[in-house]
């Protein structure tokens, strides 16, 4: 309950700064949309250019009227019109373009995050969905939604407003530069510097704060789901207490790294100021020595610089600031992007994700006879399944018993190919499963795993998942062989009902029949159950029971079960224990001293 | 985090207990909710506006130098000698700013973060006063949602919109008193686009604002759908029915257009400012250049003519004069953000969310008020508890309706191992919680050796098992100590042992310190429910409670769990929510509810004499 072994973990995970390219994936996913992106860099750019010129041009035309006004005949000479009409005009240019350039960018960013979350779940799509969900990983999921939240940071803060950023320093430069070469370079420099040096150091020293404060976050958080989760035993043990102050201290450290954060966020706004007006006043003093009278003495008028333009060249330096300011704060949170990215791009790559054969090495199975030779499945370190041979004649019923943890849901996922075994072979119809095609893999097998997932549809939909085209009539019988009959009339539009947030709805006892429901309904030859009695008092379970049966009536089953239920109605019983298949037998061939014979007994 | 079994049969009975339900404060209370909240920041707030201000006041160096400099480059056509020191101030000026806005910035957060810590501490107080039942009813990732994403969704509100709706007033009140002196012209011009500023941005929020919150929705909406199929891949690619990309773009697709439905009408408001601050600053200076070419005489005080350096100077401030308004819209997603918490949090703190602790009872789910309690207080024993015509109703029930369980009488004897059965819903997990003092009685008492009790045992006397072994991510010896926090590591060997995990914990190579929970050394259903009887040992409280030891257990799990149940009812009153022979089999005494009623309460014949394995 101490915080401090957790961290250390993943604080020097933290200290590791993942490399920009990381982001060349996610960099190249705008390439796609660069129509949109480019007119909203062009809008920027026109706006910017408008805003900085309506402040210059206006400087400029008070500065050129106070010069016409100090003499009559300048003052009946000046036209007055063409920048008066240029400083409304611009007025109006700067409000249209900005409009336009928010809509853009936003319409592209937004199309860009669609392709980002379409390419980034086609990528996590193949993957073994039992290697991501490996022991430890439980959050892993949560995670890679907060990833992929993260990545459109990158987008939205960092990348853009750099583009636009940029758009801006060219627009003063270019503005100054029509006038003052000298001083455009000067200008270009200090905003460049102002806004790429700033913001690189605000990444360079702030993204491992960035990431450490994000770790310590989200340890914190999954430290409060845990401790509220235990909130019923923390109140009788009286812990309640000392596990606030736990809490709050774990917080205290989190709110050091966001002070940390704050403190440096302060000096790079000093330093971009400072930086600014130190352009401002190389320009200032360039300006003023070319401008000056001795200085025009010295060229001869000719070369020398308009006094009328200082406004302008001062003016649209400031102006061009304005898009850089926010870009510190933006790339100081780039470490938050970098490690989402790096993240995303390690579980990519690190995931098993199953073969599937193609073209000419696809077999087609002869008939559903299962058979397994030799098995051996490893976790890691730990051998789970040790050298199970097992065979399963389509159409046999096979109960599967052994206690928790005998890894007989290991079984299921090496059926399924989210686990690949470590030797032996599996064969349907007498072509190894490797040689299958994914459909006709997926088209062999109904699984119902231990954990049911309910997707955010209507029950029916959950359920036609198994079998698009059953009928309501249909599902509404099957549920009620289950024993659900009673749960459904209870939903406020039957099958048309949507379960919430996680399936809270049902019961855990409802959720599993739910979810052999969905499995059953499958017309898939093979029919794989985890524990589908699990959690049901007895009367239920037997009715359970009687509709599998009733059910898997000539196709091939294997029910996993711990419990010594109902097993005489088997055609075949198997015990796995340690990863040993240690009987196989019919319930008539079983001797008086064997487990299985003392396991039904019980019952 | 783990938890090991699944599906408690307590949960359908505790579903019919519902929330404390309020309305839901309107936007005016949410405000003052927000309001009385920012207390908490101390002399922090304060210290962000007085440098914004100090800023304001630093600008108008920054104005005067720009201005000066161009005076006296394009009139009085002097040299460097002469405008040095306003280059110096200019590039001072500016510094300073960026020194006075960092700082403001970090007394915003600073702030922020005294508020946010202070809101969290009084959340996980009052979830403890609202107990366990009510925790239980809630969706466990929406109270962590509540306590860490929604307070910090405040931040921003506290740390930059609160700040600035102050700053929105006084700045350009503060410019206005600047320039109206120097041209009353000038200062008109400003004063009167001013006040049609938030008029507007009022007249557009209102209908940007109900669109924005379908935005919201939306976005929720897509993140969950993404979830959704994340989470379920496992389901889908089993089924086939994997290659789901195109779908999460075409879910993305839709929440685009309907994102920029909104943002259209949303950045009308964002654009009149803009307007408004270009349109000034045309104004200003065409009328400043008129002014100088003698076509508009008025504005001025007095003889004084205008001079270039006065017109730059107001020219400079114009922008900044609509500033403090535009940075108000940058932060009004704050707001909103804000108010959807405040409008979440309240009902559960009510409306002085930093009122001292109380121990508040909320529709007749009691305050656990269970404090730290050294485990001596079991000394004060159990000779006999008697409930005497006990009812309880849940919060959803109306008061005239058949309760949840009762009227009940029963006399419990010290040292007494009684088995109670009945069907899901007959009240069974109503009188465990009764007992726990997760739930009072609406009629009745509960009476410990002759005593009548409020609410519940006292901690210390009673030690619950359930069906659900809660690990927390922490050490084997942590994860015991849970229920005697000072005990010696000889007796947490002593505990293990009693519930047969001594050779399990010998196996371990790093022994108690092994990690547990997320991460760390898996449990099988079994030895999760063998620590929770390790945990009932060390406790030692003389009444324990529980609920299905052995479900979803195999049979040999059950026998160890049984011989350890054995030693710990050897001098303890034991309550077994059960219905499994083996389990009857360690009882002397069988009481059946049905609908929330005694139906029998008979001596169990064949019950083994205790002591017996």
């Amino acid at each position: 309950m101490n915080p401090s072994p957790d961290n250390s973990g993943a604080e020097t995970h933290a200290d590791a700064r993942p490399a920009l390219r990381e982001l060349r994936p996610y960099l190249a996913l705008m390439r796609e949309h660069r129509g949109w992106l480019g007119v909203g860099a062009l809008l920027a750019l026109i706006t910017l250019l408008a805003a900085t010129g309506l402040l210059a041009l206006s400087g400029w035309f008070l500065s050129a009227t106070a010069v016409a006004g100090l003499s009559v005949a300048a003052t009946q000479a000046f036209n007055f019109f063409t920048p008066a009409a240029g400083v409304r005009g611009l007025a109006l240019a700067r409000t249209a373009g900005r409009y336009g350039e928010r809509l853009t960018t936003h319409e592209g960013t937004l199309r860009l995050l669609a392709s980002l979350r379409r390419r980034l779940f086609e990528a996590i799509e193949p993957l073994s969905p039992a290697a991501l969900q490996h022991a430890g990983q439980g959050e892993l999921m949560t995670r890679l939604g907060a990833d992929v939240d993260a990545l459109d940071s990158l987008y939205v803060r960092v990348l853009i407003p750099s583009l636009v950023a940029l758009c801006a320093v060219l627009a003063a430069g270019t503005l100054i530069g029509i006038f003052a070469p000298l001083l455009a370079a000067v200008a270009i420099i200090g905003l460049t510097l102002t806004g790429g040096l700033v913001p690189w150091l605000a990444w360079w020293r702030g993204s491992g704060d960035a990431m450490r404060h994000q770790a310590s976050a989200s340890q914190l958080r999954a430290r409060l789901l845990e401790r509220l989760h235990g909130l019923g035993e923390l109140v009788i043990y009286g812990r309640w207490a000392s596990e606030l102050s736990g809490l709050a201290e774990q917080q205290a450290t989190r709110d050091h790294i966001e002070l940390a954060q704050a403190r440096r966020q302060a000096f790079a706004n000093w330093l971009s100021h400072t930086l600014l007006g130190l352009t401002l006043a190389a320009i200032a003093l360039l300006g003023v020595m070319q401008m000056s009278p001795s200085a025009s003495a010295v060229t001869a008028g000719e070369s020398a610089l308009d006094g009328r333009l200082l406004a302008l060249f001062l003016l649209a330096v400031l102006g061009a600031f304005e898009a850089l300011a926010p870009l510190p704060l933006a790339w100081q949170g780039l470490g938050r992007c970098l490690s989402a990215a790096s993240r995303l791009n390690r579980v990519q790559a690190n995931t098993p994700a199953p073969q599937f054969p193609v073209g000419q090495s696809v077999q087609t199975p002869d008939g559903h006879d299962l058979a397994l030779q030799q098995l051996s499945v490893r976790h890691g370190e730990t051998t789970v399944l040790d050298s199970v041979s097992l065979s399963l004649a389509s159409g046999e019923h096979l109960a599967l018993l052994g206690p928790s943890g005998s890894g007989k849901s290991t079984l299921l996922d090496v059926l399924s190919r989210f686990h690949a075994p470590a030797s032996g072979s599996i064969t349907l119809g007498g072509v190894p499963l490797e040689s299958l095609e994914e459909s006709t893999l997926r088209a062999s097998f109904a699984v119902c795993p231990q954990d049911t997932h309910l997707f955010c549809a209507s029950f029916a939909d959950n359920l036609r998942l198994a079998d698009p085209t059953a009928s309501d009539a249909t599902l509404t019988a099957l549920l009620e062989s289950l024993g659900l009959g009673e749960w459904l009339a209870r939903q406020p539009k039957g099958l048309a009902s949507f379960p919430d947030e996680g399936g809270r709805s049902l019961s855990g006892g409802q959720l599993r029949r739910f979810g052999v429901a969905r499995a059953l309904l499958s017309p898939a030859p093979i029919v794989l159950l985890d524990e589908p009695c699990e959690g049901l008092d007895r009367a239920s379970a037997e009715q359970v029971m009687t509709a599998i049966l009733a059910a898997c009536d000539g196709r091939s089953l294997i029910m996993i079960t711990h419990q010594p239920l109902g097993l005489e109605r088997f055609a075949r019983l198997a015990l796995l224990e340690e990863g040993h298949l240690k009987e196989d037998a019919t319930p008539t061939t079983l001797t008086a001293d064997s487990r299985l014979a003392r396991l039904m007994a019980r019952a | 985090m783990t938890r090991t079994a699944t599906s408690p049969d307590t949960a359908p009975a505790l579903a019919t207990a519902s929330l404390p339900e309020q309305t839901p404060p309107d936007d005016f209370v949410a405000r003052r909710w927000l309001e009385s909240l920012a207390r908490a920041g101390g002399r922090w707030p304060q210290l962000a506006i007085l440098c914004a201000l100090l800023s304001t006041f630093v600008l108008l160096a920054q104005a005067w130098a720009i201005a000066h400099l161009t005076q006296g480059v394009a009139i009085d056509r002097v040299g460097l000698e002469a405008l040095w020191p306003a280059i110096a101030v200019l590039a001072a000026s500016l510094s300073l700013r960026g020194a006075l806005s960092g700082l403001r910035g970090y007394a915003g957060t600073r702030a922020s973060q005294s508020i946010r810590r202070r809101l969290r501490e009084r959340l996980l107080e009052r979830f403890a006063e609202l107990g366990p039942l009510w925790v239980r009813r809630q969706h466990r990732a929406s109270l962590a949602n509540r306590v860490w994403d929604q307070v910090e969704s405040l931040h921003s509100y506290y740390a930059d919109f609160r700040p600035q709706t102050r700053l929105a007033g006084l700045i350009p009140l503060l410019l206005l008193l600047v320039v109206f002196p120097l041209n009353w012209a000038a200062g008109l011009i400003l004063a009167v686009t001013a006040p049609l500023v938030p008029i507007f941005m009022i007249l557009v929020g209102i209908a940007a604002r109900k669109r924005s919150e379908e935005q919201f929705q939306e976005m929720d909406r897509m993140g969950r759908h993404f979830m959704d199929l994340l989470t379920g891949l496992k389901t889908l690619k089993l089924f086939g029915a994997a290659r789901r990309g195109p779908q999460v773009e075409a879910v993305s697709h839709a929440f685009r257009k309907r994102t920029m439905r909104v943002l259209r009408l949303a950045f009308l408001s964002s654009t009149v400012l803009e307007f408004f601050t270009a349109v000034s600053i045309a104004l200003l200076a065409v009328y400043l250049g008129f002014h100088f070419l003698g076509h508009l005489q008025f504005g001025t005080w007095g003889d004084s003519p205008l001079d270039l350096e006065t017109a730059l100077f107001i020219l400079v401030l114009a922008p900044e004069f609509y500033q403090p308004l535009r940075e108000l819209g940058v932060h009004y997603h704050a707001k909103a953000e804000a108010e959807a918490a405040a409008t979440d949090l309240a009902p559960i703190l009510g409306n002085s969310p930093l009122a001292d602790r109380e121990n508040t009872e909320i529709d007749g789910t009691v305050a656990a008020t269970h404090q730290e309690t050294s485990v001596a207080s079991s000394h004060l024993g159990l000779q006999h508890l008697t409930l005497e015509d006990i009812a309880v109703r849940y919060p959803s029930q109306y008061p005239d309706s058949t309760p949840a369980l009762g009227p009940l009488s029963l006399h419990i004897n010290a040292g007494e191992h009684i088995a109670i059965t009945g069907a899901s819903g007959s009240g069974k997990s109503t009188l465990l919680n009764l007992l726990l003092g997760f739930v009072s009685a609406s009629d009745g008492l509960l009476y410990l050796n002759g005593h009548p009790l409020s609410h519940g045992l006292p901690a210390g006397m009673i030690t619950w098992v359930g069906q659900d072994t809660v690990i927390l991510s922490g050490t084997l010896a942590d994860n015991l100590r849970i229920a005697h926090p000072h005990a010696s590591d000889s007796a947490l060997e002593a505990a293990l042992n009693n519930a047969d995990l001594l050779s399990w914990l010998h196996s371990l190579p790093a022994g108690l310190a092994t990690r547990l929970g997320e991460g760390g050394q898996p449990l099988s259903g079994g030895q999760a429910r063998r620590l929770s009887l390790a945990r009932a040992f060390l406790h030692d409280a003389p009444l324990v409670l529980l609920d299905e030891p052995t479900a979803s257990l195999d049979a040999e799990s059950e026998a160890r769990v049984i011989a350890a149940l054995q030693r710990l009812g050897e001098n303890r009153t034991l309550l077994l929510l059960t219905h499994r022979p083996e389990l009857l089999s360690l009882c002397q005494r069988r009481i059946r509810l049905e609908e929330g009623r005694l139906a029998e309460d008979c001596p169990l014949s064949d019950a083994p004499t205790r002591g017996e394995s």
